[in-house]
Protein backbone atom coordinates (compact mmCIF):
# COMPACT_ATOMS: atom_id res chain seq x y z
CA UNK A 1 0.00 0.00 0.00
CA UNK A 2 1.99 3.50 -0.77
CA UNK A 3 1.15 6.40 0.80
CA UNK A 4 -1.80 7.95 -1.00
CA UNK A 5 -3.82 5.24 -0.72
CA UNK A 6 -3.14 4.57 3.47
CA UNK A 7 -3.96 9.06 3.87
CA UNK A 8 -6.74 8.23 1.44
CA UNK A 9 -8.18 5.02 3.18
CA UNK A 10 -7.72 6.31 6.76
CA UNK A 11 -9.56 9.79 5.83
CA UNK A 12 -12.41 7.42 4.86
CA UNK A 13 -13.32 5.88 8.41
CA UNK A 14 -16.14 7.64 7.88
CA UNK A 15 -18.20 8.47 4.87
CA UNK A 16 -16.95 11.22 2.95
CA UNK A 17 -17.21 13.21 -0.40
CA UNK A 18 -13.83 12.93 -2.36
CA UNK A 19 -13.73 16.62 -2.02
CA UNK A 20 -14.07 16.58 1.13
CA UNK A 21 -11.18 14.06 1.47
CA UNK A 22 -9.44 16.30 -1.21
CA UNK A 23 -10.19 19.16 1.50
CA UNK A 24 -9.00 16.96 4.45
CA UNK A 25 -5.78 16.28 2.92
CA UNK A 26 -4.94 19.74 2.06
CA UNK A 27 -5.78 21.32 5.49
CA UNK A 28 -4.03 18.77 7.44
CA UNK A 29 0.24 19.73 7.54
CA UNK A 30 1.59 16.35 5.68
CA UNK A 31 4.74 17.41 4.87
CA UNK A 32 5.74 14.21 3.09
CA UNK A 33 3.28 13.91 0.62
CA UNK A 34 1.01 15.79 -1.70
CA UNK A 35 -2.07 14.25 -2.88
CA UNK A 36 -3.69 15.70 -6.28
CA UNK A 37 -6.89 15.68 -7.80
CA UNK A 38 -6.04 13.22 -10.32
CA UNK A 39 -4.05 11.00 -7.83
CA UNK A 40 -7.51 11.28 -5.37
CA UNK A 41 -9.50 10.17 -8.52
CA UNK A 42 -7.35 7.29 -9.86
CA UNK A 43 -6.82 5.65 -6.35
CA UNK A 44 -9.95 5.81 -5.55
CA UNK A 45 -10.93 3.83 -8.30
CA UNK A 46 -7.85 1.68 -7.16
CA UNK A 47 -9.27 1.15 -3.92
CA UNK A 48 -13.10 0.85 -4.69
CA UNK A 49 -11.82 -1.92 -7.04
CA UNK A 50 -9.77 -3.96 -4.78
CA UNK A 51 -12.37 -3.82 -2.35
CA UNK A 52 -10.88 -1.48 0.34
CA UNK A 53 -13.31 1.18 -0.60
CA UNK A 54 -17.20 1.11 -1.84
CA UNK A 55 -19.14 4.27 -3.23
CA UNK A 56 -22.24 3.96 -0.71
CA UNK A 57 -24.23 7.12 -2.75
CA UNK A 58 -23.83 9.82 -5.47
CA UNK A 59 -25.51 13.06 -5.64
CA UNK A 60 -24.30 13.79 -9.41
CA UNK A 61 -20.50 14.40 -9.98
CA UNK A 62 -20.29 13.79 -6.53
CA UNK A 63 -19.84 10.18 -5.13
CA UNK A 64 -19.52 9.74 -1.28
CA UNK A 65 -17.14 6.41 -0.49
CA UNK A 66 -16.12 4.87 2.94
CA UNK A 67 -13.96 2.23 3.69
CA UNK A 68 -14.93 -1.92 3.72
CA UNK A 69 -14.34 -3.93 6.39
CA UNK A 70 -11.76 -5.52 4.11
CA UNK A 71 -10.37 -1.85 3.76
CA UNK A 72 -10.18 -1.55 7.58
CA UNK A 73 -8.23 -4.67 7.96
CA UNK A 74 -5.57 -3.98 5.61
CA UNK A 75 -5.27 -0.10 7.49
CA UNK A 76 -4.87 -1.81 10.69
CA UNK A 77 -2.76 -3.86 9.36
CA UNK A 78 -0.93 -1.20 7.50
CA UNK A 79 -0.65 0.90 11.03
CA UNK A 80 0.61 -1.61 12.48
CA UNK A 81 3.54 -2.93 9.81
CA UNK A 82 4.42 1.06 10.26
CA UNK A 83 4.69 1.10 13.89
CA UNK A 84 7.12 -1.85 13.88
CA UNK A 85 9.49 0.00 11.72
CA UNK A 86 8.80 2.79 13.55
CA UNK A 87 9.69 1.15 16.79
CA UNK A 88 12.39 -0.47 15.53
CA UNK A 89 14.31 2.44 14.12
CA UNK A 90 13.48 3.90 17.18
CA UNK A 91 15.54 0.68 19.47
CA UNK A 92 18.48 1.52 16.81
CA UNK A 93 18.73 5.25 17.29
CA UNK A 94 18.40 4.62 20.99
CA UNK A 95 21.21 2.07 21.20
CA UNK A 96 23.28 4.90 19.70
CA UNK A 97 22.25 7.68 21.87
CA UNK B 1 -27.23 57.60 -41.18
CA UNK B 2 -25.67 54.74 -39.20
CA UNK B 3 -25.27 51.33 -39.93
CA UNK B 4 -27.83 49.24 -37.72
CA UNK B 5 -26.29 46.01 -39.17
CA UNK B 6 -23.87 44.76 -36.66
CA UNK B 7 -21.53 42.31 -37.58
CA UNK B 8 -20.76 39.50 -34.66
CA UNK B 9 -16.66 39.37 -35.05
CA UNK B 10 -15.46 35.96 -35.19
CA UNK B 11 -12.95 35.18 -32.44
CA UNK B 12 -9.48 35.23 -33.79
CA UNK B 13 -8.06 32.35 -34.04
CA UNK B 14 -4.69 30.62 -34.87
CA UNK B 15 -3.07 27.01 -35.44
CA UNK B 16 0.21 25.87 -33.80
CA UNK B 17 1.92 22.58 -34.43
CA UNK B 18 2.80 20.94 -31.19
CA UNK B 19 5.83 19.36 -30.64
CA UNK B 20 3.84 16.13 -29.52
CA UNK B 21 2.03 15.61 -25.83
CA UNK B 22 3.52 12.09 -26.10
CA UNK B 23 7.12 13.04 -26.78
CA UNK B 24 7.81 16.74 -25.38
CA UNK B 25 5.18 17.06 -22.99
CA UNK B 26 6.84 19.99 -20.76
CA UNK B 27 8.03 21.75 -23.90
CA UNK B 28 4.38 21.89 -25.23
CA UNK B 29 2.97 22.60 -21.72
CA UNK B 30 5.23 25.42 -21.25
CA UNK B 31 4.26 26.96 -24.41
CA UNK B 32 0.70 26.75 -24.00
CA UNK B 33 1.60 29.09 -20.89
CA UNK B 34 3.38 31.43 -22.86
CA UNK B 35 0.98 32.08 -25.22
CA UNK B 36 -1.73 31.86 -22.31
CA UNK B 37 0.28 35.21 -21.19
CA UNK B 38 0.41 36.77 -24.78
CA UNK B 39 -3.25 36.35 -24.69
CA UNK B 40 -3.65 33.04 -26.76
CA UNK B 41 -6.11 30.53 -25.22
CA UNK B 42 -6.09 26.99 -26.38
CA UNK B 43 -9.60 25.45 -27.36
CA UNK B 44 -8.83 22.30 -29.30
CA UNK B 45 -5.98 19.93 -29.96
CA UNK B 46 -6.09 17.83 -32.77
CA UNK B 47 -3.27 15.28 -34.29
CA UNK B 48 -0.67 17.40 -33.73
CA UNK B 49 -1.86 20.80 -34.15
CA UNK B 50 -3.45 23.09 -31.33
CA UNK B 51 -5.77 25.80 -31.83
CA UNK B 52 -5.59 29.00 -29.94
CA UNK B 53 -8.16 31.96 -29.79
CA UNK B 54 -7.64 35.24 -29.09
CA UNK B 55 -8.51 36.28 -25.39
CA UNK B 56 -7.35 37.86 -22.07
CA UNK B 57 -3.86 37.37 -21.64
CA UNK B 58 -3.67 34.82 -18.03
CA UNK B 59 -0.55 34.15 -16.30
CA UNK B 60 -1.75 30.24 -15.93
CA UNK B 61 0.71 26.80 -15.38
CA UNK B 62 -0.71 23.74 -17.39
CA UNK B 63 -1.16 19.94 -16.92
CA UNK B 64 -1.55 17.08 -18.64
CA UNK B 65 -3.42 13.60 -17.16
CA UNK B 66 -4.56 10.06 -18.79
CA UNK B 67 -7.29 8.64 -17.81
CA UNK B 68 -9.99 6.86 -20.21
CA UNK B 69 -13.44 8.43 -20.55
CA UNK B 70 -13.48 9.49 -16.94
CA UNK B 71 -16.41 10.78 -15.40
CA UNK B 72 -17.58 13.95 -14.20
CA UNK B 73 -16.28 13.64 -10.65
CA UNK B 74 -12.48 13.66 -12.32
CA UNK B 75 -13.32 17.11 -13.67
CA UNK B 76 -14.95 17.94 -10.13
CA UNK B 77 -12.68 17.13 -8.18
CA UNK B 78 -9.77 18.79 -10.43
CA UNK B 79 -11.78 22.41 -10.32
CA UNK B 80 -11.92 22.27 -6.71
CA UNK B 81 -8.45 21.56 -6.61
CA UNK B 82 -8.02 24.90 -9.07
CA UNK B 83 -7.59 22.87 -12.17
CA UNK B 84 -9.75 24.32 -15.18
CA UNK B 85 -10.66 21.70 -17.65
CA UNK B 86 -9.21 22.56 -21.17
CA UNK B 87 -9.78 20.09 -23.56
CA UNK B 88 -9.37 16.56 -23.86
CA UNK B 89 -8.54 14.66 -26.61
CA UNK B 90 -10.73 11.13 -27.82
CA UNK B 91 -11.49 10.89 -24.15
CA UNK B 92 -8.19 9.51 -22.92
CA UNK B 93 -5.95 12.85 -22.96
CA UNK B 94 -6.73 15.86 -20.60
CA UNK B 95 -5.75 19.06 -20.06
CA UNK B 96 -5.99 21.69 -17.49
CA UNK B 97 -4.37 25.28 -16.46
CA UNK B 98 -4.58 26.32 -13.56
CA UNK B 99 -3.67 30.02 -11.46
CA UNK B 100 0.91 29.80 -11.10
CA UNK B 101 1.52 28.50 -7.56
CA UNK B 102 -1.31 26.25 -7.86
CA UNK B 103 -0.30 22.89 -6.09
CA UNK B 104 0.48 20.24 -8.38
CA UNK B 105 -2.50 18.02 -10.05
CA UNK B 106 -0.57 14.51 -9.13
CA UNK B 107 1.63 13.39 -6.75
CA UNK B 108 5.49 13.12 -7.58
CA UNK B 109 5.05 9.61 -6.49
CA UNK B 110 2.19 9.57 -9.24
CA UNK B 111 4.00 10.50 -12.56
CA UNK B 112 5.21 6.71 -13.09
CA UNK B 113 1.53 5.56 -12.86
CA UNK B 114 0.30 8.53 -14.83
CA UNK B 115 2.24 7.50 -17.93
CA UNK B 116 2.00 3.24 -17.61
CA UNK B 117 -1.58 4.77 -17.53
CA UNK B 118 -1.21 6.62 -20.74
CA UNK B 119 1.14 3.45 -21.97
CA UNK B 120 -2.08 0.86 -21.40
CA UNK B 121 -4.25 3.26 -23.07
CA UNK B 122 -2.29 3.26 -26.11
CA UNK B 123 -1.34 0.00 -26.84
CA UNK B 124 -4.25 -1.82 -27.62
CA UNK B 125 -4.92 0.83 -30.13
CA UNK B 126 -1.18 0.67 -31.45
CA UNK B 127 -1.15 -3.25 -31.25
CA UNK B 128 -4.51 -3.62 -33.82
CA UNK B 129 -3.21 -0.79 -35.96
CA UNK B 130 0.01 -1.93 -36.81
CA UNK B 131 -1.40 -4.94 -37.14
CA UNK B 132 -3.92 -3.91 -40.07
CA UNK B 133 -1.39 -1.94 -41.50
CA UNK B 134 0.99 -5.18 -41.74
CA UNK B 135 -1.73 -6.95 -43.21
CA UNK B 136 -3.06 -4.22 -45.49
CA UNK B 137 0.86 -3.89 -47.14
CA UNK B 138 0.88 -7.26 -47.36
CA UNK B 139 -2.71 -8.03 -48.77
CA UNK B 140 -2.67 -5.14 -51.18
CA UNK B 141 1.13 -5.62 -52.69
CA UNK B 142 -0.09 -9.85 -52.95
CA UNK B 143 -3.55 -11.30 -53.77
CA UNK B 144 -5.86 -8.03 -53.82
CA UNK B 145 -3.12 -6.13 -56.39
CA UNK B 146 -3.53 -9.41 -58.73
CA UNK B 147 -7.03 -9.93 -58.80
CA UNK B 148 -7.41 -6.40 -59.62
CA UNK B 149 -4.87 -6.52 -62.69
CA UNK B 150 -6.38 -9.94 -64.06
CA UNK B 151 -10.00 -10.30 -63.04
CA UNK B 152 -11.68 -6.77 -63.16
CA UNK B 153 -11.64 -3.96 -65.97
CA UNK B 154 -8.61 -1.48 -66.05
CA UNK B 155 -10.97 1.26 -65.02
CA UNK B 156 -12.31 -0.55 -62.48
CA UNK B 157 -9.00 -1.81 -61.39
CA UNK B 158 -7.81 1.64 -61.04
CA UNK B 159 -10.81 3.06 -59.24
CA UNK B 160 -10.12 -0.40 -56.63
CA UNK B 161 -6.05 0.58 -56.31
CA UNK B 162 -7.15 4.52 -55.44
CA UNK B 163 -9.57 3.34 -53.10
CA UNK B 164 -6.83 0.56 -51.61
CA UNK B 165 -4.50 3.64 -51.59
CA UNK B 166 -6.86 5.85 -49.08
CA UNK B 167 -7.61 3.03 -46.83
CA UNK B 168 -3.90 2.20 -46.50
CA UNK B 169 -2.77 5.69 -45.46
CA UNK B 170 -5.64 6.07 -43.34
CA UNK B 171 -4.34 2.89 -41.43
CA UNK B 172 -0.51 4.24 -41.56
CA UNK B 173 -1.99 7.38 -40.21
CA UNK B 174 -3.79 5.64 -37.23
CA UNK B 175 -0.77 3.60 -36.57
CA UNK B 176 2.12 6.26 -36.27
CA UNK B 177 -0.63 8.61 -34.01
CA UNK B 178 -0.95 5.61 -31.33
CA UNK B 179 2.29 3.67 -32.10
CA UNK B 180 4.55 6.41 -31.89
CA UNK B 181 3.14 7.77 -28.79
CA UNK B 182 3.16 4.32 -27.17
CA UNK B 183 6.93 4.11 -28.04
CA UNK B 184 7.64 7.57 -26.02
CA UNK B 185 5.78 6.60 -23.17
CA UNK B 186 7.50 3.00 -22.44
CA UNK B 187 10.96 4.88 -23.36
CA UNK B 188 9.84 7.54 -20.68
CA UNK B 189 9.15 4.88 -18.21
CA UNK B 190 12.22 3.25 -19.18
CA UNK B 191 14.08 6.87 -18.15
CA UNK B 192 14.74 7.98 -21.54
CA UNK B 193 13.34 11.53 -22.30
CA UNK B 194 12.24 10.93 -25.56
CA UNK B 195 12.87 14.60 -26.79
CA UNK B 196 11.54 15.68 -30.00
CA UNK B 197 11.28 18.94 -31.43
CA UNK B 198 10.07 20.04 -34.86
CA UNK B 199 12.63 19.37 -37.05
CA UNK B 200 13.27 15.29 -35.84
CA UNK B 201 9.43 15.27 -36.34
CA UNK B 202 9.45 16.63 -40.20
CA UNK B 203 12.67 14.68 -40.52
CA UNK B 204 10.68 10.96 -38.96
CA UNK B 205 7.27 12.20 -41.07
CA UNK B 206 9.54 12.64 -44.60
CA UNK B 207 11.12 8.99 -43.67
CA UNK B 208 7.55 7.47 -43.05
CA UNK B 209 5.96 9.92 -45.90
CA UNK B 210 8.72 8.68 -48.03
CA UNK B 211 8.01 4.97 -47.55
CA UNK B 212 4.28 5.17 -47.65
CA UNK B 213 4.72 6.93 -50.83
CA UNK B 214 6.89 4.59 -52.39
CA UNK B 215 4.22 1.77 -51.75
CA UNK B 216 1.64 3.69 -52.79
CA UNK B 217 3.01 4.76 -56.01
CA UNK B 218 4.09 1.28 -56.57
CA UNK B 219 0.64 0.26 -55.98
CA UNK B 220 -0.84 2.47 -58.54
CA UNK B 221 1.41 2.82 -60.84
CA UNK B 222 2.18 -1.15 -61.18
Amino acid sequence: MNDSQFYILAALVVPRHGYAVMQMLMEVDIQTIHIGPATLYTTLRQLVEAGLLERCASDGTSKIYVITTEGRNRLNDEIARKRAMVDFALQALDQYL
Amino acid sequence: MSNSLSQKSLPITRREIGAGLAFAEEYDLQRLSKWAAEGWRLVKVKNMSMVLEQSAPEQVVFAIDYQDAPDAEYFALCATAGWQHVVSVEHVIHLFKAPLGTPAIFSVADMTTKYQRAARIFAKPAIWSSVALVLAVVGFFGWIQQWLVTNVNPMVALVGKIVATIVLFAIATTSIFTLLPWLAYRLRLAGMQFRMNRVVFVVIFTILGGILGYFLGSLILS
